[in-house]
């Protein structure tokens, strides 16, 4: 085996995720069009270039450097979760995102992969044993706390991401049933815990689950977003409308067409066919996650293991779940697709761990 | 050793987690072929449906006209305020849906089905209001609905009946299988009747709109022209019409005229009348008709039922004529009052009248006369001559909701009553009382029957009509009975109708509503309920009758006094008017 080859950054994750941006760019291109004002198409292409900077940096840093940062990276992204919970921006009654002058910070973000080099962290501390009693009980309380502090917000969306990290991580670190049961147990009764609270489902929330159960009988309401989606995928038919000729996203009866609607765009204007290619790009990418994953755990680095397989977790959970949502098998929740929605926050946490994983990746072969 | 077996169990489960990841892509991939390639069609439409907005272009209904080609009914332009379900939501929001609470149902229901009309006839300032609003009141518009306007007003609103949107149950109806919610329909008289040919064919202008309905593309797409519908000419004269509702002023009646030539309608009005027009969008104003003690929805000429009184006479005329009971020479005496069967009858006149012939008898409207001449008389027999003359069942006029009116007879007694007939009954029907009930219209057509020495004619206001000759009734009975009504005119009861550009026939009636036994002996000490009707029903000009009428005034009074006047009135404009509108289906071939 040629080890100088790959020596590099590893060329299939990049590929992927670099066919994922441009395809993306074509798309925005499109998306945005019908969107008025704040979103351009300059403004995100520096995103991307800042992406690449953050990739680059993460990729050198190395996750070990990394790790030893975690738990007060973690504590903060708890913070900011905490006061966005608070006092932050109020936008369609949750308060997700703080703003610091022109900025806008989405904790939300920072909280899953906080929580994933959290975890990482732990695990490498345990040494190349399974994790203590203590160590699986602080754990635990991290997670849930973390899970409470958004799924208050109310970003129960997040917060469901954030327990499926907790609970795979879990998973995939070898715990024992019964404590992953613990762990499952405590995720979704942090998630309940607002619900409760509020005594019950908030309207819009009621509304969304409604209209999901039955998009057309409420055409102007809230299932009008899943009808609007679901005919921008429909019409697309096998090849699309073509690039910039999809009506239902140039004439803007598809909400939200660059953020969580991204995926409708491309599989009205691209057709089934654009749909196959980018779901094997997340096939691919995915599988290679892993791969890198097992790889690391083949040389005895179980902490890049685990930070891998939860680097995987966070970007396929939130980025099928949002497919998912535009084929309108699942109601609908307010998250981008990562690589391709338009915004800075899902871009530059999902380059980190690309780039994290990159390192992991380029360890394997260097030791 | 430990470490190896911690290590592979991270491995093997890392390992596994590709089994879900494929599974899920799988998964999305089938649901994106079902509904980009199995359902794609289904969604082009919808997309389509979206982007693609059809405006109606309502075509205005057809001009009505009367025998000269002056306009009885136009289309006039007018904005309408339409919403669909959602639409009324939004306009309610706004606190702009002002609706009473009965007519709410109704315009929910039809709102349920695509845009309904919520308000017509909405000024230019308020149809500007809602254009500019369109972005928020998605499911409101305002329609350019040319509206229906009638330049005689009342005077020709029973003739016209009035235009209305298609209710929710007339939707369901045949007669309405090709109109859509929203559609301006005729919902009563001609305008319904004739529907059909005075709907015109819409436009249709497509347009691609965004998603608030700001229109991007209007040219070069599907566009058709709205087609007028075609213009219904009827035989009315409008003149007529004018004349007959000043006549009338504020009493309550009716009136028909009919050609004798040919049953062609002249004239029609039904009092009171209310000028349609004001229907329009005024749901109110209707309910407030439709319970108006004064009945103004009512048209009267068609459905009106009245005793005709003494106007029946020359039905017990024809009878006793043609059964050869009696001659031109037979003469009875009045003394002013007859006893029939154990029962005592009054003239109208105490004194009596002496004696007298039939032609005097019809004159002079003597009851005495009939009374001796309906002992002679079977009731069964005047009732067959009663149909002949075609009462007891509709004209077939065009015009919806026609009464039958009633001809007694021994088994209809027998059948309704349960009771056998008294020949003192037979007296009270000679006279046109008791239990006969006929229509202006009917009186109308009666009397032209006479006017052409027995052709009944149908009566149509679109076009002439071939008459059918009525038997047993011999031309030189006719000319008895047609003497005795110039001679009523010359100088008898129906003078009044006297006019100087034709010679008239006539014969008045005055009805009973209550045996003059039980109720004050004079007309205007009694309740207005209770006051006789007032009957004139006449034809000119004697020598060639062209124009037939009836004219019933509801609990007027006296025939002579309060119908004749009116008839004459009727007369003398018809006569006035220029002669070509005289001709015989003069401009009513249109049809």
């Amino acid at each position: 085996m040629d080890l100088r080859a790959r020596e590099g950054a590893d060329r299939v994750l990049l590929v992927c995720v670099g066919l994922l941006v441009l395809i993306a760019l074509l798309v925005l291109e499109s998306a945005l069009r019908g969107v008025g004002s704040g979103a351009g198409f300059s403004a995100h292409l520096i995103r991307v270039g800042l992406a690449l900077v953050v990739g680059v940096v993460a990729y050198h840093m190395g996750h070990r450097r990394l790790a030893r940062l975690s738990p007060a990276l973690f504590l903060v992204a708890l913070g900011l979760s905490a006061i966005a919970t608070t006092s932050g921006a109020l936008r369609a009654g949750t308060r997700r995102w703080l703003e610091v002058g022109t900025l806008t910070v989405q904790p939300g973000e920072l909280a899953k992969i906080s929580l994933v080099l959290l975890l990482a962290h732990l695990v490498a501390r345990s040494g190349h044993e399974p994790l203590s009693r203590r160590a699986t009980v602080g754990w635990i309380a991290a997670a849930g706390a973390l899970v409470l502090a958004v799924a208050a917000q109310p970003d129960l969306g997040s917060a469901a991401i954030l327990v499926g990290i907790a609970v795979g991580m879990g998973f995939f670190s070898g715990l024992s049933i019964s404590r992953q049961w613990m762990l499952a147990g405590t995720g979704f009764a942090a998630l309940a815990v607002p619900l409760i609270w509020v005594f019950g489902l908030r309207d819009y929330q009621r509304l969304r689950v409604l209209s999901f159960l039955n998009p057309e009988s409420d055409p102007l309401g809230a299932g009008y977003q899943t009808l609007q989606a679901s005919i921008a995928v429909g019409s697309g038919g096998l090849f699309g409308s073509g690039w910039l000729l999809g009506s239902q996203t140039g004439l803007q009866f598809l909400p939200a067409p660059h953020t969580d609607f991204i995926f409708a765009v491309l599989a009205e204007e691209f057709g089934f066919v654009g749909v196959v290619v980018v779901l094997a790009l997340y096939l691919i990418l995915g599988l290679r996650l892993l791969q890198i994953a097992v790889e690391a755990a083949e040389n005895k680095d179980p902490a890049g293991a685990l930070l891998v397989g939860g680097f995987f977790l966070m970007l396929h959970l939130q980025g099928l779940y949002n497919i998912a949502m535009v084929a309108g098998i699942v109601p609908i929740k307010g998250f981008p697709l990562p690589f391709m929605s338009y915004g800075g926050n899902s871009l530059l946490i999902a380059a980190a761990a690309i780039g994290l994983a990159a390192s992991v990746s380029r360890r394997n072969f260097l030791t | 050793m430990i470490h190896s077996e911690y290590l592979s169990r991270i491995r093997r489960r890392l390992a596994f987690a590709r089994f879900p990841l494929w599974a899920f892509v799988i998964l999305l991939t089938v649901r994106f072929w079902q509904l980009q390639i199995v359902r794609g069609e289904e969604f082009s439409d919808l997309a389509r449906d979206n982007y693609l907005q059809t405006e109606r272009r309502r075509a205005p209904r057809g001009l009505v006209v009367d025998r000269r080609g002056e306009v009885l009914a136009r289309s006039e332009p007018s904005f309408t305020l339409l919403a669909d379900e959602a639409g009324l939501g939004q306009l309610e929001e706004m606190g702009l849906l002002s609706v009473e609470e009965e007519d709410r149902a109704d315009l929910e229901a039809r709102a349920a089905r695509g845009p309904a009309v919520v308000r017509s006839g909405i000024p230019f300032a308020e149809a500007a209001f809602f254009e500019a609003r369109r972005r928020d009141l998605t499911g409101v518009r305002v329609e350019f609905v040319p509206a229906r306007d009638y330049p005689l007003g009342s005077a020709t609103a029973h003739l016209l009946g009035y235009v209305g949107e298609v209710t929710a149950a007339q939707l369901l109806l045949e007669e309405f299988v090709t109109a859509a919610s929203g559609d301006l329909v005729g919902q009563d008289g001609l305008e319904r009747v004739y529907n059909a040919t005075l709907l015109g064919s819409d436009g249709y202008l497509d347009r691609v709109v965004d998603s608030r309905q700001r229109v991007l593309v209007s040219g070069g797409l599907r566009r058709t022209e709205p087609v007028r519908g075609e213009t219904l000419q009827v035989s009315v004269i409008g003149a007529l019409q004018e004349a007959a509702h000043r006549a009338f002023g504020d009493q309550r009646g009716a009136f028909v005229a009919l050609d004798v030539r040919t049953g062609e309608v002249l004239g029609l009005g039904s009092y009171p009348a209310e000028n349609t027009e004001d229907f329009r969008g005024d749901a109110g104003k209707f309910r407030e008709m439709l319970s108006d003690p004064a009945t103004p929805l009512l048209n009267r000429a068609v459905q009106g039922r009245y005793p005709p009184g003494s106007s029946f006479k020359l039905v017990t005329a024809a009878a006793g004529l043609a059964e050869g009971v009696i001659g031109p020479d037979t003469r009875y005496t009045c003394n002013g009052r007859a006893r029939v069967a154990g029962r005592t009858f009054r003239c109208h006149r105490a004194e009596g009248h002496g004696s007298l012939s039939l032609r005097e008898a019809i004159s002079k409207s003597c009851n005495v006369f009939f009374y001796r001449l309906s002992e002679a008389l079977d009731v069964d027999v005047i009732a067959s001559y009663a149909r002949a003359f075609g009462l007891g069942e509709p004209t077939g006029v065009d015009l919806r909701n026609e009464s039958a009116g009633l001809v007694p007879t021994r088994e209809w007694k027998r059948r309704v009553m349960g009771e056998r007939w008294y020949a003192s009954e037979t007296a009270s029907v000679s006279v046109g009382q008791g239990a006969v009930s006929v229509t202006p219209i009917q009186m109308a057509r009666l009397t032209a029957a006479v006017a052409s020495w027995g052709t009944i004619p149908t009566p149509r206001f679109t076009g002439p009509q071939s008459g059918e000759q009525m038997g047993g009734v011999l031309p030189e009975h006719f000319a008895v009975i047609r003497d005795g009504m110039r001679d009523a005119v010359v100088s008898g009861t129906a003078w009044r109708a006297r006019i100087p550009t034709a010679e008239v026939a006539a014969k008045t009636g005055t009805a009973q509503v209550a045996s003059a036994d039980v109720v004050a002996p004079n007309n205007e000490d009694r309740p207005y309920e209770l006051r006789t009707h007032a009957w004139f029903v006449g034809f000119a000009p004697f020598d060639a009758p062209e124009i037939a009428l009836a004219v019933v005034v509801e609990h007027g009074g006296a025939g002579g006094a309060a119908a004749a006047p009116i008839g004459g009135e009727i007369l003398r404009t018809y006569f006035e008017e220029s002669p070509e509108m005289r001709i015989v289906g003069g401009g009513g071939e249109d049809q």
